[in-house]
């Protein structure tokens, strides 16, 4: 007997997520003629870790005479050691200028020179100035805003507070989604032709990390689940995050950019400015795997300050007040709000989990392995390599969110409404509603913490093998022994942000475990990944792709030479 | 970190769905050093009740989810210092969907009709060369985060005088009003009172969380620009009001809501008057101004010729 659902929804093109990548993709398929729908955990225009982005970057008409998009896909490449996708890496850097300039037609205003030119900024890792940024450096939230203005000018439907569980399939092909809307506590079948998930990093596995808490990995999850490649699942960008109350550990202490022709400086407990010993050239510009390294050396080795020697501290008394304001205007609040003084008082800071930079496998369609899946922004893997330069972030969103809009588009006008299969669909409905019929046993937020706990001690900047088979033997344990028994303390179907919680650490343990996986594949040291017992780059088979897919319900995992076609490493990089 | 003891919060909770009433529950939590209003909810969520509801996001006022009163203030949880004792309340004059959280829609609604999106023609170069000095006044404007705190205070929202929108709605307006690229008409077409209804009260301004002068940046600039399109026409209010100060050389409440509202208006509002007449907040009498030729000359020599 099979379950019959009162609503269910048919679209064209689903969007899971409603971020940057998100709400971008929707307008693309929605310009393209078909029916579109964006699903999304928060509200529009909200939850979503692009609205603290600070720039994009691209070689435009703001650009120096001499700066070329060779030139910049060189630097993007190079950041990320070598292991970048450079077909899409490519693709990335010819279309972000089109991408860039497009949001002043939404509405966006790039900040000026006096003579009317956009006015573009050295950021670190670039070997030209052509990042650009609104006022006040908050290019993120006025992209995002940009973007919401025309989704609510086409109308286009946003299912808000609705967390997709599942993907359904219908022939090997993906055939649309399970939505749960956390407001009524319904589940129903999202019936759609093309499938676009967009559902961020998966940051939130780490005690301590930037994006938003619904950053919780359910795109990567879902799409390994229904058979999907996935690719480097073991990268993370670390960032240097302000240190306390909690709730601020994830405003970034950025050393992206110049303030006022100086950067913050960066000072261990005996007030030395310790990247003079790390990159003596660029110094606090340096990109952020050496600043991420040396940050955690210098804590390792006993120089961090704080009541657990875990903390390190930036100074910003040397740079104008003003200047300082307005461009790191959140760093600066805070510091004011906590009764610290910028001229002459430190900010302590200590490393967190920024971006996840691995994910789904897409090819330059954005198309995963699976007909029907398409993929973009952060959980996507592999396009930039492993290392974050400034205004990558953005700029992959935005290019292959509209790729994957326009090809998402184009499959649904080809084929007919598919039917998913009912047995997964009823399966899939007592996955979801069986968790909150459970009545006693562990609540998901003792899970998340058990699983950020491993992830911190054992998955954290530098790695090494013993550490990771320990964190891989308790994550098959959480996923063994506790997540059979996550219950919620509340039965009501109103809001019930535990049974989001318990969905979500389901998702999360899985990605944990396919990161941890293919870190021990990786036995190197390169660019943001760094392991001690490897120190060194794995020069004898080159940068290696590590794609991982399931197997009836193994893991299997399997490298890949990357293919070095437009740019070669030199010397020993 | 440091424990410096324990805090007592005090929380409104409330689901619909079971409870008849909305209660309060007090919980204590150890207090760490520089303690945020949402650092004081997640410790709740953690330490006694997994299912407390609140919105939050981006933790560093971006996302604008997090509002609520503390101690009937209206604050964004992520950056509000955290105290014992408090009290925690979901934003007020909105239906609650469970204990914290409170359902937008109709503001959402009331910024959607006001078109909020740049209806612009393609620049024939692109990108195009702007002077910064043009976008100056949507610099602050830009940085709204639709938190809603400006709403909840707002006096004249809660009259429910029919079209007046609300100053975040009037932010989102003027973000695209007195932007140059701009070609639709926003301001001169009469549909409702979506801003001249504004009382000047500054509520809004005190409350926003990313400094916006929602009065002088947004709605002074909206009222100034239909001015100048439908002088005489539309904004009678503002009319009426130069006219008693010529005239009288004063501005009595009575005479200026009774000159610039029509008949309808004014019964609609009878019971608005009564209550300000018991108050004392507005008069039958009429006061005059002694020497009133003078003050007469001051303004004609003032008077900017057209």
């Amino acid at each position: 007997m099979h379950r019959m659902f009162e609503d269910v929804m048919e679209t064209d093109v689903l969007v899971i997520g409603g971020g940057l990548a998100g709400l971008r993709a929707a307008i693309e398929a929605h310009d393209g003629g078909v029916k579109v729908l964006v699903a999304m955990k928060g509200k529009l225009g909200k939850a979503t870790a692009a609205v603290c982005a600070y720039h994009g970057a691209a070689v435009g008409p703001w650009c120096d005479a001499d700066d070329t998009k060779e030139l910049h896909l060189k630097d993007v490449i190079k950041c990320g050691g070598y292991l970048a996708d450079q077909e899409l890496c490519k693709i990335m850097i010819d279309e972000l200028p089109e991408r860039l300039i497009e949001f002043e037609r939404y509405g966006l205003f790039w900040e000026r020179n006096d003579d009317g030119t956009i006015a573009p900024y050295l950021g670190s890792g670039h070997s030209k100035p052509r990042t650009i940024s609104t006022w006040r450096r908050q290019a993120g939230l006025s992209m995002i805003y940009a973007l919401k203005s025309e989704i609510l000018r086409r109308r286009i439907p946003v299912l808000e507070d609705t967390m997709v569980t599942n993907l359904l399939i219908k022939d090997g092909e993906i055939a649309g989604a399970v939505g749960l809307d956390i407001v009524s506590g319904k589940v129903f079948p999202i019936n759609s032709k093309s499938t676009i998930i967009a559902t961020g990093s998966h940051s939130v596995m780490f005690p301590d990390y930037t994006p938003p808490p619904e950053c919780t990995g359910d795109g990567p999850a879902m799409a390994y689940e229904a058979g999907a490649d996935m690719m480097n699942m073991e990268n993370v960008v670390y960032i240097a995050t302000i240190d306390h109350p909690g709730t601020w550990r994830g405003i970034i202490v950025p050393t992206l950019f110049k303030i006022g022709g100086d950067v913050l400086h960066l000072l261990n407990k005996e007030g030395e400015r310790f990247l003079e010993r790390y990159d003596p050239e660029n110094l606090e510009m340096a990109t952020k795997d050496v600043v991420a390294r040396s940050t955690y050396t210098e804590i390792i080795e006993g120089r961090g300050g704080g009541e657990e020697g875990d903390t390190l501290y930036a100074d910003l008394a040397h740079l104008d007040y003003e200047e300082a304001n307005n461009k790191l205007g959140d760093l600066v609040t805070c510091m004011e709000e906590m009764g610290l003084d910028i001229r002459k008082d430190y900010i302590s800071f200590r490393p967190a989990a920024h971006e996840t930079l691995g994910g789904v496998r897409i090819n330059a369609r954005c198309e995963s392995t699976i007909p029907g899946l398409y993929a973009a922004g952060s959980a996507i893997g592999a396009i930039y390599g492993n290392d974050g330069i400034p205004g990558r972030g953005t700029g992959h969103a935005i290019v292959f969110a509209q790729r994957a809009g326009k090809y998402a588009c184009e499959r649904a006008r080809q084929i007919s409404m598919p039917q998913p299969d009912q047995e997964l669909l009823d399966a899939e409905f007592l996955r979801v509603v069986n968790i909150l019929d459970r009545e006693r046993g562990l609540s998901p937020g003792e899970v998340l913490k058990k699983l950020q706990e491993t992830m911190r001690k054992n998955f954290w900047v530098v790695k090494n093998d013993e550490g990771l088979k320990e964190a891989l033997a308790n994550i098959i344990r959480i996923q063994q022994e506790d997540l059979p028994i996550v219950s919620t303390s509340s039965k009501s179907k109103r809001y019930n942000i535990e049974w989001q919680h318990a969905l979500e650490v389901i998702n999360l343990a899985k990605v944990a475990e396919m990161m941890i996986k293919s870190a021990m594949m990786r036995k190197e040291t390169r660019a943001m990944f760094m392991r001690d017992d490897y120190p060194q780059k794995d020069n004898v088979n080159g940068p290696q792709h590590i794609v991982l897919r399931r197997n009836k319900n193994e893991m299997h995992l399997e490298t890949i030479p990357v293919k070095l076609t437009y740019v070669q490493p030199e010397g020993d990089e | 970190m440091n424990d410096m003891g324990f805090m007592r919060v005090k929380v409104f909770r409330f689901d619909p769905t079971k409870d008849q009433n909305p209660y309060y529950e007090t919980y204590e939590i150890p207090y760490e050093k520089d303690m945020r209003v949402l650092d004081a909810l997640v410790s709740i969520r953690e330490i006694h009740d997994c299912n407390l509801a609140f919105r939050h996001s981006c933790r560093r006022r971006r996302c604008g989810m997090c509002g609520m009163l503390v101690n009937g203030k209206a604050v964004l949880a992520c950056h509000e210092a955290a105290f014992s004792d408090m009290v925690v309340e979901p934003l007020p004059k909105l239906p609650v969907i469970r204990d914290l959280i409170v359902d937008t829609k109709s503001y959402e609604q009331k910024i959607n009709e006001l078109r909020p999106y740049l209806e612009r023609k393609k620049a024939e170069t692109e990108p195009e060369l702007i002077k910064p000095y043009d976008m100056l006044p949507l610099r602050q404007l830009q940085t709204c985060i639709e938190c809603y705190l400006c709403m909840s205070v707002c006096p004249v929202l809660e009259l429910g005088w029919p079209g007046f929108a609300g100053p975040s709605a009037l932010v989102q307006m003027a973000r695209r009003a007195l932007d140059p690229r701009d070609l639709l008409e926003r301001t001169a077409e009469r549909t409702d009172n979506n801003f001249v209804d504004c009382v000047s009260c500054y509520s809004c301004v005190n409350v926003c969380p990313v400094k916006i002068n929602v009065l002088e940046d947004a709605v002074e600039p909206l009222k100034a620009q239909r001015q100048k399109k439908v002088i005489g026409r539309w904004a009678r209010f503002n009319s009426v009001f130069v006219e008693l100060v010529r005239d009288r050389a004063l501005v009595n409440p009575t005479v200026w809501m009774l000159k610039a509202f029509s008949i309808p208006v004014l019964f609609n509002n009878i019971f608005v008057g009564v209550r300000f007449l018991m108050k004392g907040k507005i008069s039958l009498k009429s006061k005059n101004v002694p020497n009133i030729e003078d003050i007469k000359k001051i303004y004609k020599a003032t008077e900017v010729k057209k």
